[in-house]
């Protein structure tokens, strides 16, 4: 089995509310000294990746499209054990379009492919918009597994967990396909071994220069800031407890939470 | 001088920060009030390959740098000092096998200590004989194709946990310190048991024990080096791994100084956080320069070693900047946690924050792997001899 894991360098999203700043101006989030991390879910999909070459084979090529400083995030998928890593490197940081960025993921696909599984995480851990899976199997052609915990093969047939609103179902589906991974205890992602971590640093990573993409000429950011939120307490009299209860009521019903 | 990490030395702190987080942090507090010994960060550095990090390859070990091995230390320092010191006694343990060892002697034990399936330990204070170890009353004497030990070795770090003890014993008492030898004493040698176990301060977590030998008899083959190398390699252990004692102390210290950071800018009085007062402020300006120099100094006595004292030869910088670096991160530790909990006024003399512990673990390093008053006698005879 050939496949590809998709991953996204970004800002830790684990940092303190305190550390997180934005740069109304520039529209985006203030990197600072935060430490830049593979998108959690991302993360989750290399592991479930991982996970099934090692009950069954096959080997994993993970792939990244930013700014040189990416090659961390490689860097690491190799120590969790992927095979392969190939930056699709980027002069300046990818926007927000989601769109550009599949189609950029899909021709570097195309170029070290055919994948028999393409994996991805449910949404990227910054901007959470969930696109990028679904425009690079549109763009590959491929039908799409979204939502995936696990995976596992019985004979030659392959069947994917995945969560929906009701619950739990499983798939079976045949490759060539793309999938979507959502996070679940079994798939926690592993902490890479020391002697992983030294392999990791000796192997090569391709890296292939996409240069830099011009703006997006369907989707713009017109604003970005942090929400605020306000707290407010306030005691309510009463002498017996049923008074209390009734003016709660009274209180919710006007500010419209009953 | 280099100043800035390698990608890989960065991967090995991220790494043993996900350990510490993970595996060590949610039950540091617990290990401390109970004072059990955590078999289950010795399990999470097995898992990690954590012991094989100074093990050289070619005896199945990673063999990174030394200043890697204390960036690992410090990462897990920061949440708990028992966890950090339980790794570097394993080098301390095993150092003298393989600076001082045969060939033999290093196929048989180091994969093991690689591993982790062997936990080491280094016995080489005696009730008589601390700071002045060259006072060691241990008697070790021939008889055949045996060395029979007796005597009694006090705070053995790892005592009645570890599988197998480097030993320091007298073969020769005329000749004060070039009468000292090294042995192997694996634990279920007959005659060798263990004493007292300590109820202790700080890193209580971390097992120190008495070691009582009686006529415990260790085939000649586990005598380290020649007859009369003991104190030699006693030393150049210690050179090699006081900086791992620096790195736990600079770790103890970044990790009170973080949590005081945090605190600061959540606690009010005055109708204001903390952080807004400028004495506070000083106290952290000062704690986190002091940190810094204990960590730069760490981090050039490590690259020191690692470039001089390969395959065991002896510099005089060696022996000056690891004294020079424990001393400045013990003190530096002391210093910073007992400011932490300053800064948390009440709050941090209560079990319910980190701090608390941290101070009490911050004294060992002032103390262990010789005494900060050591470490100046040390540092001022390299400049004076
Ligand atoms: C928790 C713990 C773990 C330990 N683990 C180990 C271990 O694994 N292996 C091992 O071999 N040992 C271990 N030790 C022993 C430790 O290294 C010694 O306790 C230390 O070296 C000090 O020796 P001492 O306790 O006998 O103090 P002493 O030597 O009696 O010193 C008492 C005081 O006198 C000062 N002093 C002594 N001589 C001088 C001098 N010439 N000039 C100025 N001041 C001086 C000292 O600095 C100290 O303040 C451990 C100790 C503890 C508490």
């Amino acid at each position: 089995m050939k496949i590809a894991v998709c991953i996204k360098q970004i800002m830790d999203p684990e940092i303190s509310p305190r550390d997180f700043k934005i740069d109304a101006d520039a529209k985006n989030a203030v990197l600072g000294k935060n430490p830049l991390v593979i998108s959690t879910f991302d993360e989750n999909a290399l592991e479930v990746a991982l996970q099934y070459v090692e009950k069954n084979s096959g080997e994993i090529t993970v792939f990244t499209y930013g700014v040189a400083k990416s090659e961390d995030a490689l860097r690491k998928a190799l120590a969790m054990k992927a095979d392969n890593a190939v930056l699709l490197e980027s002069t300046k940081e990818a926007g927000w379009d989601s769109y550009q960025t599949g189609k950029v993921l899909a021709e570097g696909l195309k170029k070290h492919g055919p994948f028999d599984l393409v994996f991805f995480g449910r949404q990227a851990g910054d901007s959470d918009a969930g696109i990028v899976g679904a425009v690079v199997a549109e763009e590959l052609g491929l039908p799409l597994v979204s939502f995936v915990t696990t995976i596992n093969q019985k004979d030659d047939k392959v069947f994917f967990d995945r969560v929906t609103d009701e619950g739990r179902e499983r798939v079976e589906a045949s490759p060539p396909l793309a999938v979507t991974v959502t996070n679940d205890e079994g798939n926690t992602p592993r902490i890479p071994k020391v002697k992983d971590i030294m392999m990791a640093n000796r192997k090569q990573i391709s890296k292939e220069s996409v240069g830099e993409l011009p703006a997006s000429d369907f989707m713009e950011i017109i604003s970005l800031d942090i929400p605020s939120s306000d707290v407010v307490c306030e005691f309510l009299d009463g002498n017996e407890p049923a008074d209390k209860v009734n003016r709660l009521v009274e209180k919710l019903k006007e500010s419209k939470v009953l | 001088m280099q100043f800035g990490l390698t990608q890989e030395q960065e991967m090995f702190r991220q790494m043993a920060a996900d350990v510490a987080k993970t595996a060590i942090a949610p039950k540091a507090a617990e290990v401390d009030q109970t004072g059990e010994f955590p078999w289950h960060v010795v399990d999470a550095y097995r898992q990690q390959d954590i012991y094989s990090l100074t093990v050289p390859e070619e005896y199945g070990g990673a063999g990174v740098d030394l200043l890697t091995f204390c960036i690992v230390v410090e990462e897990i320092a920061k949440v708990d000092a028992t966890a950090a010191i339980i790794l570097a006694v394993q080098e301390l343990g095993l150092l003298p096998i393989l600076l001082g060892g045969s060939e033999e002697q290093k196929r048989k034990y180091l994969p093991g200590f690689g591993s982790g399936e062997l936990i080491a330990a280094f016995g080489l204070t005696e009730p008589e004989a601390g700071s002045d170890v060259s006072s060691l009353k241990m008697k070790a004497v021939r008889k055949g194709d045996k060395y029979v030990l007796n005597g009694t070795k006090v705070f053995i770090t790892n005592g009645g946990i570890a599988d197998v003890y480097s030993i320091f014993a007298v073969t020769d008492s005329e000749a004060k310190h070039r009468g000292i030898s090294a042995f192997i004493v694996e634990k279920d040698t007959p005659g060798f048991s263990i004493g007292k176990i300590e109820d202790k301060m700080g890193i209580r977590g971390s097992q120190t024990a008495e070691l009582i030998f009686e006529n415990c008899e260790v085939p000649v083959e586990n005598l380290i080096g020649q007859e009369g190398d003991g104190f030699k390699l006693a030393m150049m252990t210690l050179d090699r791994t006081r900086p791992g004692v620096a790195a736990q102390a600079v770790g103890i210290a970044q990790g009170a100084f973080d949590y005081a950071v945090q605190y600061v800018q959540d606690r009010k009085q005055f109708g204001k956080p903390l952080a807004a007062f400028q004495g506070l402020q000083f106290m952290l300006a000062d704690m986190a320069t002091q940190i810094e120099s204990a960590r730069q100094l760490l981090y050039k006595a490590a690259s020191l070693i690692e470039a001089e004292g390969k395959d065991g030869k002896i510099s005089p910088y060696i022996n000056r900047y690891a004294a020079m670096a424990k001393l400045h991160a013990a003190e530096t530790a002391m210093k910073v946690t007992t400011d932490a909990v300053q800064i948390l006024g009440g709050y941090g003399y209560i079990k319910d924050h980190p701090v608390e512990r941290m101070m009490r673990d911050a004294k060992i390093t002032q103390i262990y792997e010789g005494t900060s008053q050591i470490q100046k006698i040390v540092i001022a005879r390299s400049y004076l001899d």
